[in-house]
């Protein structure tokens, strides 16, 4: 069961990482772009969240942990 | 102490740092300037066409697998500049050495990465990544070529080549002197090499081979070293002549001497490789390297694409070349932070002298740490330090200003504006995707690196460290899963033990005969003079504003001790990471030796010091780096005897063996089952003959290294490997199954027959 659940975690986990990894990204390219840039307001954007997105990827990343070893 | 050195001949482009640029607290901004397109010259033009022309053509021999002389350079350098040459032109960045670093870092790493991509799809092979590696670089070439505009203003990127022949060529009109120098000392070391016979090598290694020939090549190299660092006027062309010369030499001298490649390991990686370009896809549960399978897929595609299938000659040359390329990241480091002129040139010359430590053969560690310290060095190059870098005077602080966090954020260089940094971030980005995928480590020693800029302020990408940590963390967990599930303990037994990690790494290495002995001491009293001399370089240099950084880079690696063992090669693995700052360093304090000053002022006692030196730690070098020689190296007949095996053993046969210096890594994985003779599978019985019989194997071998190893370090009878095998087939329990000077395999007699 815990194998299963661990498998089931897996994906969701792969989705929230792959969305904190592109925040990250996002965040450091903010402060390059120059103002009114197509780009700056998503890099804005994941100024804000690339934290909580990095948090919750830590999170679910421990419980699939300890769920498949 | 400031910049102080007389001009080079700018072969290495205009370097960030030497001239203070306004930035976020400046009194006014440089205006945002892109630099020219590669397309908008005849030269990048010409470059771009060479790149299309090998994106069409390697990729076709690949496929068709035509045999032709010279097979192997066309697919060297579509490896090393595709996709890398058309991508980092279009980010143009303004520095020539930046562009090239950069290149070579993004075309592996690109490599990597999509071969990875492939594997996940269940689509690799060497013509489909090359492919796919081809269709980038074309439409990156088509883009280049519609984006060409003609902009006088800054260093054309199409001049990248052409600046470096102009240079080449004016150094070649006025360098008499180091062109015979040069040329004497190839020559020598070309008839040094042939007159050493490995064979006669005794228990101080590699340094037992020296001879006349080679002692001469390194004294003739280190003078002419010396001559062109002591001028008013460096010359850049044959300072970079003389630093590939000190590489070709020390790292070099073995694979010339050798017939084949040395360290066993290597071997290993390449029957990894072999098994991807069999298999296309990876082997779940036989080694922890299959889940860091980056390096392994790359070097299957190079081998299949360069017709060296069994990759001997790579196995062979891979130390000399990679350190080669090595050159590039360390020189841009050097340059971003050296005060000096002479001490960087000094740097390479010090990184050659100092790297003993033999994790440059063909390895993941080898790619991953290239790939590595060029985001360090570009980082550190695209930074530029504030002009006024240290907190006002009165903060309450009592340490020396250069101790500081500085208090201005870095700022941009010259001619990159906002948008060419983003496109940097994003080159980076996939350059430390590759290092995630291809090695354990280099990850986790890169993350500690890009911390230190972060807290010397010397990075446009302060967060960087944090984007490197996510991708690692995501890896670990989902692509290498079937490393750690059920092993945490692997992953995470060490922490904490510093004393026994420590152990595992030092002190339990250190035995063995006299002169074992002698030479690990002194690798160990080595390890201490590079440490002092880089104490001693950051010192001299405490006000440069580099302080932070190079101090942080050298010693940062040496955190890994409190988190691993590594095998017992965890200390080892530190001064890797830390060597390419710590011969920055310590080519600071060397530096002092031939600078024009009050050593040199009458007569030249400080070069001549110099040469004395240099000449002493090549000598120091050869010995380290040689040591265990006597029972690393491989044979032609110990390569010849693993063929015999592989055509006459059972599937998953036992082989028994008293070390792990068997080139059976060869052979594909599983082929055979490895049994370690020694106190552990013996129990209470000696390690002899009637242990082998107790463990039953199928086969047994023995060779010099066998009989080397168990002597220098086991202390054992010289012969040792040789009686056993002797004793066994007396004995009537196994017969030869192939037999030279430097190896016996015997297969026990109830399988086939002869």
């Amino acid at each position: 069961m815990n194998g299963f659940m661990g498998f089931v975690v897996g994906p969701f986990a792969l989705c929230v990482g792959l969305l904190a990894l592109a925040a990250t990204i996002g965040w450091q390219a903010a402060g390059e772009l120059p103002s009114g840039a197509r780009g700056q307001v998503l890099a804005k954007r994941a100024t804000r969240w690339f934290i909580p997105l990095i948090a919750a990827t830590g999170v679910l990343l421990i419980v699939r942990l300890l769920l498949l070893s | 102490m400031k910049a102080s050195s007389s001009a080079d001949s700018g072969a290495l482009g205009t370097g960030a740092g030497l001239r203070p640029a306004a930035g976020r607290g400046g009194a006014h901004r440089a205006p945002d300037i892109e630099s020219p397109s590669l397309a908008s010259s005849p030269v990048g033009r010409l470059t771009l066409v060479i790149g299309a022309v090998l994106a069409v053509l390697v990729p076709l021999t690949t496929m068709i697998d035509i045999a032709y002389p010279g097979r192997w350079l066309p697919a060297l350098a579509f490896l090393l500049f595709l996709p890398g040459l058309p991508l980092v032109a279009l980010i143009r960045l303004p520095d020539r050495l930046a562009t090239v670093t950069l290149t070579v870092a993004v075309s592996l790493a690109v490599q990597v990465v999509t071969g990875m991509l492939l594997l996940g799809l269940g689509l690799f092979g060497a013509v489909a990544v090359q492919v796919v590696v081809a269709v980038i670089s074309l439409a990156a070439t088509a883009v280049c070529w519609r984006r060409a505009e003609q902009n006088p203003v800054g260093v054309p990127l199409g001049a990248v080549f052409g600046g470096w022949l102009s240079s080449a060529a004016t150094g070649l009109r006025k360098g008499v002197v180091p062109a015979i120098g040069l040329t004497v000392a190839f020559v020598l070391w070309v008839i040094g090499v042939n007159a050493a016979d490995p064979a006669t090598m005794n228990g101080y290694g590699l340094i037992s081979l020296l001879n006349p020939a080679l002692l001469a090549a390194i004294v003739v190299l280190v003078l002419v070293a010396v001559i062109e660092l002591s001028r008013s006027t460096l010359r850049g062309f044959w300072l970079g002549a003389v630093a590939v010369g000190f590489v070709l030499l020390l790292q070099g001298m073995s694979s010339a001497i050798e017939p084949v490649a040395g360290f066993p390991v290597g071997w290993l990686h390449m029957g990894f490789a072999d098994y991807f370009t069999t298999y296309g896809t990876t082997l779940n549960g036989f080694d922890a390297r299959f889940s860091w399978p980056g390096f392994f897929a790359m070097l299957s595609v190079l081998s299949t694409s360069t017709g060296f299938t069994d990759g001997a000659e790579l196995l062979r040359w891979a130390p000399a070349f990679g350190d080669i390329l090595m050159l590039l990241p360390l020189m841009l480091l050097a340059r971003a932070l050296s005060p000096s002129k002479r001490a960087m040139w000094l740097a390479p010359l010090v990184y050659a002298v100092g790297n003993w430590f033999q994790q440059d053969y063909l390895s993941p560690q080898q790619l991953a740490w290239f790939l590595g310290l060029s985001v360090l060095a570009v980082v550190v190059w695209s930074a530029r330090p504030a002009e006024v870098p240290f907190p006002q005077a009165g903060s309450g602080l009592r340490l020396p200003h250069y101790l500081w966090r500085p208090a201005l954020s870095a700022d941009r260089v010259e001619r990159l504006d906002g948008r060419g940094y983003v496109r940097l971030l994003a080159a980076l980005v996939v350059v430390m995707a590759a290092v995630v995928m291809s090695h354990q480590l280099t990850p986790v020693v890169l993350v500690m690196a890009l911390v230190v800029l972060w807290f010397a302020k010397r990075t446009r990408f302060p967060g960087l460290w944090l984007v490197l940590a996510v991708m690692a963390a995501l890896w670990i967990s989902f692509g290498a899963a079937d490393y750690w599930a059920g092993h945490l303990d692997q992953i995470f037994g060490g922490v904490g033990n510093l004393g026994t990690n420590l152990a595992s790494g030092v002190t339990e290495r250190v035995s063995g005969t006299p002169e074992h002995l002698q030479m690990q001491t002194m690798r160990i009293g080595f390890c201490g003079v590079l440490l002092a001399l880089a104490a001693v370089g950051l010192f001299l240099i405490r006000r440069s504003g580099s302080l932070l950084v190079l101090a942080g880079l050298a010693f940062c690696p040496f955190l890994l001790i409190a988190l691993q063992s590594y095998g017992g090669e965890v200390l080892l693995r530190c001064f890797v990471f830390a060597l390419p700052a710590l011969a920055i360093a310590g080519a600071q304090a060397l530096a002092v030796l031939v600078s024009p000053g009050v050593l040199n002022r009458v007569v030249p006692i400080g070069s001549a010091l110099a040469v004395v030196v240099l000449t002493l730690l090549c000598l120091v070098q050869i010995g380290a780096r040689g040591a265990n020689a006597p029972f690393e190296r491989v044979t032609v007949d110990q390569l010849a005897a693993v063929d015999v095996i592989d055509e006459v053993a059972p599937p998953a046969a036992r082989i028994a063996l008293f070390d792990s210096f068997a080139p059976l890594g060869k052979l594909e994985p599983g082929r055979l089952r490895g049994v370690l003779v020694g106190a552990d599978t013996c129990g209470s019985d000696p390690v002899g003959a009637a242990c082998v019989i107790g463990l039953q194997p199928d086969l047994l071998w023995v060779s010099s290294s066998t009989d080397a190893y168990s002597h220098l370090v086991e202390g054992r009878d010289p012969q040792f490997g040789e009686e056993i095998a002797a004793e066994l087939v007396s004995r009537g329990s196994y017969r030869v199954l192939y037999q030279a000077d430097d190896v016996t395999v015997l297969i026990h007699n109830t399988l086939g027959a002869n």
